[in-house]
């Protein structure tokens, strides 16, 4: 079993739930270059479990992120290269949920959907 | 547009920031930057995108400072009905870290657009080690232009943008 073990440095947070067959991963604060190595091992346990549990879609919330640097941004390239790597049967979407008043959130969403074609839904509330 | 309740700015307005050590201030400072922008453009999507490139630039510059300092000057003036934005960064690099930079530089404006350079970056990035996706973030996210100089083991590199070449769509549903 893939262990998600949950982030919380204080200035950042990470977590994700498995609930009703499907992962929820909720992202907090402030990653910039101090969360990059926490985060780093979190995204690919949070992508063993979703291999592992053969989800169709991993939510990321967004909401309460004030800020993503361009490093700890990688590894949800990283993370989308692995899901595009897979059989196709196996892929699974990533559902991101950001926040109409961070603005930075809309470019950097854009720019993930446009490196993996099909495999990124963008939601914005609040 | 005014600035503060006072007449509009048309000489430059500016702030500029020496400090050290670099990577645990960046944030600060961008913070610092984001109320800068907010008064002087009372615009929060464009200070929110101003604000990323200068956490870019600062993470870029504290990350090759080789004496641990890194400097920062934001300015806007008023050209004309537009207002332009300038975000300069400057800090002391070893040669090869200046070479990389030159490179990157130089392939960034051989680019046909900016987000086939950041898509680059991107797929660059799934096969090495080293990020290298700020620069890309800041042209292609925010719509900055940007240029890099290097003098002796001087780097700096400038990212510049008017009100009217900031991404249209960035507000957009």
């Amino acid at each position: 079993m893939s262990d998600m073990i949950p982030i919380d440095t204080g200035v950042f947070g990470a977590s994700a739930n498995v609930d009703d067959g499907e992962i929820r991963v909720s992202l907090r604060g402030n990653a910039d270059m101090r969360a990059v190595p926490d985060l780093a091992a979190f995204i690919p346990s949070v992508h063993a479990k979703a291999v592992e549990t053969c989800v169709s879609s991993v939510t990321v919330d967004m909401l309460a992120l004030e800020f993503m640097n361009s490093s700890c941004f990688r590894n949800f390239v990283n993370w989308l290269n692995w899901i595009r790597e897979l059989p196709e049967a196996r892929r699974y979407k990533l559902r991101f949920v950001g926040s109409r008043a961070r603005h930075w959130q809309r470019p950097s969403l854009s720019a993930l959907s446009l490196f993996a074609v099909g495999l990124v839904d963008i939601e914005f509330v609040g | 547009m005014t600035m503060m309740g006072t007449e509009p700015y048309d000489a430059p307005t500016y702030v500029e920031l020496s400090f050290s050590p670099s990577a645990e201030l960046v944030s600060v400072v961008r913070r610092f930057i984001a109320g800068f922008f907010d008064v002087c453009l009372e615009d929060a999507v464009r200070s929110d995108l101003l604000a990323m490139s200068v956490h870019e630039l600062l993470e870029n510059a504290s990350k090759y400072s080789t004496d641990g300092i890194s400097n920062i000057r934001v300015e806007l003036q008023r050209v004309g009905a537009a207002t332009q934005i300038g975000v300069s960064t400057w800090n002391r690099a070893e040669a090869d870290d200046i070479a990389m930079l030159a490179e990157l530089f130089e392939r960034m404006h051989a680019s046909p657009t900016p987000m086939d350079f950041y898509l680059q970056l991107m797929e660059q990035s799934t096969r090495s080690d080293k990020s290298q996706l700020g620069i890309g973030r800041v042209c292609a996210e925010a719509g900055m232009k940007m240029a890099f100089e290097a003098d002796g083991g001087l780097v700096k590199i400038r990212a510049e943008a008017t009100i009217s070449t900031m991404p249209e769509g960035a507000n957009d549903e």
